[in-house]
C-alpha cells in the first residue's frame, strides 16, 4: 500500500518533496479479472485466437499443449500457435518429435530450442530443418554442452531466407560453414560461446547484407572485427574475458551503439567514426599481471576513441581504472558527452575516476548514477598498484574539493537495495556541493527498506536542497524487477 | 468525459500540457487532482516552469504497464504455473469433453 505522502515546502523556489508508490500487483483476484466477482463467466476462452496465441507464445511449449485438454475450444489452440519454445534436457527425443508432428500452424514466428548435443545430433538436425521449413522468423538455439566439439549446422541453416533474428549459444560448438552463408533477411545476429574464425566470421557477414544488431558474446578465434562491408550495422555489443579472447581490433565506421565488456587484452578500436553510444566495462581476474601501460593502452586510449559520443555508459571496474589513471596523473581526453551514466555500487575507490570524468566533460547536462551490486576490484589490489607506481593510498582516496562542469542540468540517481544509505547521502552531497547549474536532482530508491536510512536521507535533501536551491525529488518504489535503462 | 490530459501551471505562470496516467504517476499530482482541480488545470504554486518541466520528463519515463499487456502476462502465468484443474477453477473454464474423448 503506498505510504501518506511527506511534502514539505521551503521558502522561494525550492521544494524537496517525497513520493511512495507502489505498483499494480500481479495477483489477478485484486485486479478484479476472475473469481466470485465475475459470476462464473469464462474470460479466458472468451478471448479471441490471435490474443491466445500470444498468451501461449510466452510460455515454454511443455505448458501450452497442456491446455488442450481444457475444455474443447482450446484443444486446439496450442498446435496453432505459430511459436514452440522446447527444452530438451526435460524433455525426451520421442516427445519433442511427437509435438512436432502435433503441430498444425503453417509458419513459425519464434522457435526456441535448448538441448544438449550428446548423443542426439540427428534429432537436433531435423529439429532445426522443421523450423526453416516453416519460415521461421526467429531462431534461438541453445547448446551450452562444452563437451560437444564436432557438431555442424546443416547447410539448410546458412542458406536461410526467412530468418529475421538469430541467437546461437553453442557452448565451444566451432561454427564453419561449409557452403555460402545467405541470411537475406537477417537483422538481428546474436553468437554466444561460438569459436569463430576469421575467415568464418568473413563468411557470415557477407551473408547478411541487412545486418543492424550484431552480438559476439565470449566468442574466441578470430582476431579482427572488420564491420565496414556491413553498411546496416548500427548496435555492436561485445563480451570477452580472459578465457575468450575474442578480437584484438574493431573496425565499426557505421556503428551507432557500441556495448563493449572487454578484459585486460588490448583491442583497439580503429575505426567508431559514426559512434553516438556507448557502453563500456572492462572483467578482471586480478591486477597482478597488468601490463605497464595498461591504463594508458586500454584504458584512457580506449575513453578517447569515444571522445564524440554523446551518450555515454560506464560500468564500476571501467571507473575504478579510471580512478588509477587519475591518481598516477595519466591525462584523460576531453570528451563531448552529454548524457553520462554510471553503472556502480557507490564506492570510495571510484570517487576519483568519477571526479576525473565529470571534470574533463565540459558539456555533460544529464548526469545518472545507477547503483547496481556489480564486481569490484578490492582496495587491497588497487593500493598494491598505487605502491608500485610509489604513491601514497591514504593520500589518494582522500576526497578533495573539485569542480564540476556547470552546464549539469539534472542529475537522476536509481538506487538499488546494495547501496548503504550513508554513502548514497554524501555522495548526493559530494555532487551538490559542486555543481553550480543544476536545477533538479531525482532519487528512486528501489525496494529500499532500511527505514531509518530513508528518513536521513529525506531530512538531508530537504536541508541540501534549501542550501542549495536545488529541486529534489526522493521517490521509493516496491516494483521487484526494475530495468536497466533508467535513463 | 474521457480527457486523458490535464494541465498543470507553474508558479511563473507557465502551463505544461501532460496525459493523464503520466501526470498520475505523481502522487501528489493524483491527490491534488482529487482535491482541487479547476476544470483540468493543477496549480503549483512553489514550482518553477523550468523544474516541473523536468519533473514531467522523469514522470514520462516510469508510466505504469498498460492493462492489456498486464492481463496477457497473467494469464500466461496461471497457465504456466498451476494444474490443469486449478486453471480450469480460476477462469471458470467448463471441461465440456465427453469422458471417451478426455486424454
Amino acid at each position: 500500500m503506498a505510504m501518506a505522502e511527506n511534502y514539505r515546502q521551503q521558502e522561494g523556489a525550492t521544494t524537496a518533496a517525497v513520493e511512495t508508490s507502489s505498483h499494480l500487483s500481479d495477483n489477478p483476484h485484486q485486479n478484479g479479472m476472475i473469481g466470485d466477482s465475475n459470476d462464473g463467466f469464462d474470460f479466458v476462452s472468451s478471448l479471441p485466437d490471435a490474443i491466445l496465441h500470444l498468451i501461449l507464445s510466452s510460455i515454454p511449449t511443455k505448458s501450452a499443449i497442456r491446455t488442450s485438454v481444457l475444455s474443447k475450444r482450446w484443444r486446439h489452440v496450442w498446435c496453432e500457435t505459430p511459436s514452440l519454445s522446447i527444452d530438451s534436457h526435460r524433455v525426451v527425443t520421442r516427445s519433442i518429435n511427437k509435438t512436432l508432428a502435433s503441430f498444425s500452424a503453417p509458419k513459425i514466428t519464434s522457435f526456441h530450442l535448448r538441448t544438449s548435443l550428446v548423443n542426439r545430433i540427428q534429432p537436433v538436425d531435423s529439429w532445426i530443418e522443421f523450423a526453416i521449413s516453416h519460415d521461421a522468423e526467429k531462431l534461438s538455439l541453445e547448446f551450452r554442452d562444452p563437451r560437444v566439439r564436432d557438431y555442424n549446422f546443416p547447410d539448410s541453416f546458412y542458406t536461410n531466407s526467412t530468418v529475421k533474428q538469430l541467437l546461437v549459444d553453442s557452448g565451444s560448438v566451432v561454427m564453419i560453414p561449409r557452403c555460402t552463408v545467405s541470411w537475406t533477411s537477417l537483422k538481428n545476429l546474436s553468437l554466444s560461446y561460438c569459436k569463430l574464425s576469421d575467415e568464418s566470421l568473413l563468411k557470415i557477414l557477407s551473408g547478411c547484407p541487412l545486418l543492424e544488431s550484431l552480438e559476439l558474446l565470449f566468442c574466441d578465434e578470430f582476431r579482427c572485427l572488420d564491420l565496414s562491408q556491413s553498411p546496416c550495422l548500427r548496435r555492436l555489443e561485445m563480451d570477452r574475458s580472459d578465457w575468450f579472447l575474442g578480437p584484438t581490433e574493431i573496425v565499426a565506421p557505421h556503428i551507432h551503439c557500441l556495448r563493449l565488456r572487454h578484459s585486460r587484452l588490448p583491442c583497439r578500436l580503429v575505426d567508431v567514426s559514426s559512434l553516438t553510444e556507448a557502453n563500456l566495462n572492462i572483467y578482471f581476474c586480478d591486477l597482478g599481471t597488468l601490463t605497464p601501460d595498461f591504463l594508458q593502452g586500454n584504458v584512457i586510449k580506449m575513453l578517447a576513441k569515444l571522445q564524440n559520443v554523446e551518450k555515454l555508459t560506464v560500468g564500476a571496474t571501467f571507473l575504478q581504472m579510471l580512478s588509477l589513471a587519475a591518481l598516477c596523473g595519466v591525462r584523460f581526453p576531453t570528451l563531448k558527452v552529454e548524457s553520462l551514466t554510471l553503472e556502480t555500487m557507490i564506492v570510495r575507490s571510484v570517487i576519483p575516476g568519477i571526479t576525473k570524468l565529470l571534470q574533463n566533460s565540459p558539456g555533460l547536462r544529464k548526469l545518472t548514477i545507477h547503483t547496481v551490486k556489480c564486481s569490484i576490484i578490492s582496495e587491497v589490489h588497487l593500493n598494491n598498484y598505487l605502491r608500485s607506481h610509489s604513491l601514497n593510498q591514504r593520500q589518494c582516496w582522500r576526497s578533495k574539493d573539485m569542480l564540476f562542469p556547470g552546464s549539469i542540468e539534472t542529475i537522476s540517481m536509481l538506487v538499488g537495495k546494495y547501496a548503504e544509505s550513508n554513502l548514497v547521502a554524501s555522495f548526493m552531497e559530494l555532487l551538490l556541493r559542486y555543481t553550480t547549474s543544476l536545477e533538479a536532482m531525482v532519487v528512486l530508491l528501489v525496494g529500499y527498506l532500511d527505514a531509518s536510512g530513508f528518513e536521513e536521507l529525506l531530512a538531508m535533501a530537504a536541508t541540501l536542497s534549501h542550501k542549495t536551491n536545488v529541486f529534489i525529488l526522493i521517490k521509493q518504489s516496491h516494483v521487484k524487477n526494475v530495468s536497466n535503462t533508467f535513463s | 468525459m474521457s480527457e486523458k490530459k490535464i494541465v498543470l501551471k507553474s508558479s511563473d505562470g507557465k502551463t505544461i500540457d501532460v496525459a493523464k496516467a503520466v501526470a498520475l504517476q505523481s502522487q501528489t499530482i493524483t491527490h491534488m487532482v482529487e482535491d482541487s482541480c479547476v476544470g483540468n488545470e493543477i496549480p503549483f504554486e512553489n514550482v518553477t516552469g523550468q523544474v516541473l518541466a523536468k519533473v514531467i520528463e522523469y514522470c514520462k519515463k516510469h508510466v505504469v504497464v498498460d492493462g492489456e499487456t498486464l492481463t496477457c502476462k497473467t494469464v500466461a502465468h496461471v497457465i504456466h504455473t498451476r494444474t490443469i484443474d486449478e486453471i480450469r477453477t480460476f477462469f471458470n473454464v467448463e471441461n465440456d469433453y465427453t469422458p471417451r474423448k478426455k486424454q
